[in-house]
């Protein structure tokens, strides 16, 4: 062990390595605080050559290696196995914009700088980077490849992949490959870049990326509506995209229970409706045409009235019972808050509700098969243990809930012997109704023994073998993605 | 009892303003528009009293181009009854304003005129003063809590350290701070109602009052950025450095 501190030392980085047990918590425990993990070290290199002398070092000497960017896996992705011989690489110093290029409309970058400076940087530029997730404040762009995140502007956009134009990895023999273009055409062989991108650091390390950028919207108009079923909500939402799918960028579910968990842990929440909205729909319109921000006669925007006139068309067809336009940012911003707090208001009704424990789930499924997979859901649990909770939300655009379920909180009421039954019997009503068990937080550690079991056989045989051929000697991350 | 609410088109409070590269003015190009978010506060209480009973209509007026009907529209989707649109093209300052909210007031005879503290963009502070003079008019500035009885209003007002507690005889100004209320949201069907409420449009010359701007604007110019912060290692450190670098201590 000591031995491995010299070696590490000599290896001569700039940031001095971590050795120190005390100090490691906050690499080796995972943001649900579900994992806890054990490193030798952690190490922050400044730049692809600490990663590639890094990576040699540990191939040579068989070290495992965690790479780990802002720590916010759902899915303990970044936390090492307990008891394992690794070595963390924070890419926290690795978090330099190199190039914003204004005419082809890319930003190339270090796997290390957060999601949210991103944001404010290219708006500096008068640009729009329309990735954005709830963890902005702490997530990284390296991880967010790495897990091929969502997030809520995927209707529009894509997810993180759609964004990528192009990358560097470190290879874990510690070569640096280079396939940083920013060509919207390049069909030259097999595209590689498309194999370390929701990767989860299995295969090598993201040093650089090159990623697209947007002109930023001209206008953008939220509105809060409400309905009173999934179906209902998946009717407004074939309105809005047959008539406006260019403009429209999200479209979120925000049912009952979800503003119930809010308002149990917001203090002073501000509801748009005057009683807990049934089943809501948080939507955003967003134009980069002049002629829509131009004012008609009766002082509203174009693209206002083209909102008012799809709200009054679905209010007349009983789709939906309410709705509100916000005046101003305020009132927006107010609202995507609420929206962007879930997770966090979820950790704090586990604690609060004194539940043991809440089984997470993330899925996709055909949005026609929604509402059917939520009934045949709730009926199967209640088979199994009473007085659960089901809090459900997510990006309903995208076919994507996130679908958590709690325990009622006293004592023992059996919920932890039934969840491993339950989130098993989740997952087949899912395979079922053609779904996917995991949509936009990846596999980890938390969902390697399912994605064994759901994923087709001969892709996952082929998923193995490439794994086998980058990293012979498993030091990526092991024990997650693959078993 | 009638209450006239003047409402003010601004940039969205969630705009980081920028100055214009000539240094006359801010950049107001494509820029996030929306009311004064302390006149929100004030139609939506203007929309309380009309609630418990003590008001009985409510019309909201703003001054500037046609785009201002936007503005209106927001405050008749909140609930007011009818706006009053004056078609201004000329830059405006508070005593420009005030003269023009004199001369509506004359003329529609409100017997409370409830408006922002400040508008968010020059941060002035001055037109419900100024207003109050011109009508003759009692005024109670920065309310936090308004309860009205019999002719009188009665007003609690933030003040440095605390709240000062003033009644004042109707007719009177009020202009409203930040925590008096948390403004609504405008429903579907409000918007929808909006519609068909009227707005009258003035054209500011029939109002024949001098307007000529009595302030010049010299240089309009960013604030000296904030240097970086930085992290010291004791308490040592930070005590050395704030003497011999901040000079503080
Ligand atoms: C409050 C909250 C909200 C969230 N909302 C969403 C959402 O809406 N949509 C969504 O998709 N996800 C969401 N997530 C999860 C999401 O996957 C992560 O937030 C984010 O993408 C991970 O970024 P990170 O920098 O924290 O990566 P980490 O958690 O540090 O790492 C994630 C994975 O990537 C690997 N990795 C990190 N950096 C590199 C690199 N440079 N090279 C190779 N591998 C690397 C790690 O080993 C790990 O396997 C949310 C998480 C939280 C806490």
């Amino acid at each position: 062990m000591n031995d491995y501190k010299k070696i590490i030392t000599s290896l001569n980085l700039k940031s001095k390595p971590i050795f120190d047990i005390e100090d490691h918590l906050k690499y080796t425990k995972d943001w649900r605080e579900q994992y806890i993990g054990d490193a030798i070290a952690i190490l922050k290199p400044h730049d692809k050559y600490e990663v590639s002398k890094i990576l040699k070092f540990a191939n040579d000497n068989e070290i495992s290696i965690v790479p780990q960017g802002g720590n916010t896996s759902l899915c303990g992705g970044a936390t090492p196995l307990k008891n394992s011989f690794s070595i963390i690489i924070s890419t926290e110093k690795m978090n330099n914009i190199i190039a914003i290029d204004k005419e082809s409309m890319t930003i190339t970058l270090e796997p290390g700088v957060i999601l949210s400076i991103i944001h404010e940087q290219v708006e500096k530029n008068g640009l729009f980077f329309p990735l954005s997730l709830g963890a902005k404040g702490s997530c990284t762009i390296g991880g967010n490849l790495s897990t091929n995140a969502g997030g809520i502007n995927v209707l529009k956009y894509g997810n993180t992949r759609d964004l990528c134009l192009g990358l560097e990895v470190v290879l874990p023999n510690g070569d640096i490959m280079d396939l940083l273009k920013i060509l919207k055409k390049d069909n030259t062989g097999y595209d590689l870049k498309n194999i370390f991108i929701g990767a989860e650091g299995t295969l090598g390390i993201i040093t650089a990326a090159t990623m697209k950028l947007f002109p930023k919207s001209k206008l953008s108009i939220t509105s809060f509506v409400e309905t009173l079923s999934i179906n209902n909500a998946i009717k407004l939402l074939n309105l809005f995209e047959q008539e406006l799918k260019n403009e429209l960028e999200a479209f979120e579910l925000m049912p009952k229970v979800f503003w119930e968990v809010a308002s149990n842990n917001t203090k002073n929440l501000s509801l748009p409706f005057n009683k807990m909205p049934e089943m809501g729909v948080l939507l955003e319109l967003t134009t980069t045409s002049t002629n829509d921000t131009l004012v008609n006669n009766e002082g509203t925007t174009f693209l206002h009235e083209k909102l008012e006139h799809l709200l009054s068309k679905a209010l007349d067809e009983e789709w939906i019972e309410d709705a509100i336009i916000c005046k101003n940012d305020l009132e927006r911003n107010k609202l995507w808050e609420i929206r962007e707090n879930a997770a966090e208001n979820e950790k704090k009704e586990l604690i609060n509700s004194h539940a043991k424990k809440c089984l997470k789930h993330d899925i996709s499924l055909p949005i026609n098969n929604i509402e059917k997979f939520h009934q045949e859901t709730q009926k199967m649990i209640s088979t199994k243990i009473k007085n659960t909770r089901t809090i459900f939300f997510g990006h309903l655009g995208d076919g994507n809930l996130h679908y958590n379920i709690f325990g009622n909180g006293k004592g023992d009421d059996g919920f932890e012997n039934q969840s491993q039954n339950i989130t098993e019997n989740i997952y087949k009503i899912i395979e079922k109704l053609n779904g996917s068990f995991s949509a936009e937080h990846g596999i980890g550690q938390l969902k390697k023994d399912n994605l064994r079991f759901f994923k087709d056989p001969v892709a996952y045989d082929l998923m193995k073998n490439i794994k086998n051929m980058i990293d012979p000697k498993n030091i990526m991350n092991p024990g997650k993605i693959l078993i | 009892m009638k209450i006239l609410v003047p409402v003010k088109r601004v940039v969205d409070y969630n705009v980081k303003v920028r100055v214009k590269k000539d240094e006359t003015d801010v950049e107001l190009d494509n820029v996030k528009m929306s009311m004064n978010p302390f006149d929100e506060i004030a139609v939506e209480e203007a929309l309380r009293l009309k609630e418990k009973g003590v008001a009985s209509e409510i019309i909201a007026v703003s001054i500037g181009l046609p785009e201002v009907q936007e503005t209106i529209r927001n405050a008749l989707a909140m609930g007011a009854d009818s706006g009053i649109f004056v078609n201004c093209t000329s830059k405006l300052e508070p005593l420009s304003v005030a003269k023009i909210l004199t001369s509506i007031g004359n003329k529609i005879k409100p017997d409370l005129v409830i408006m922002g503290k400040q508008a968010i963009d020059d941060d002035m502070n001055a037109t419900g003063q100024m207003l109050s003079a011109m009508l003759n008019w009692g005024q109670a500035t920065f309310a936090s809590k308004l309860e009205i009885q019999d002719k009188k209003i009665k007003v609690g007002r933030e003040i440095d350290g605390g709240i000062e507690n003033i009644e004042v005889n109707l007719p009177a100004i009020v202009t409203t701070d930040l925590r008096l209320n948390e403004p609504r949201y405008a429903s579907l069907p409000n918007i929808m109602k909006a519609k068909r409420k009227p707005i009258d449009e003035i054209k500011v010359e029939d109002l024949k009052i001098d307007i000529e701007p009595k302030l010049e604007i010299l240089k309009v110019e960013e604030p000296k950025s904030r240097e970086a912060g930085i992290m010291v290692k004791s308490v040592d450190e930070m005590i050395e450095k704030l003497k011999n670098e901040a000079k503080v201590i």
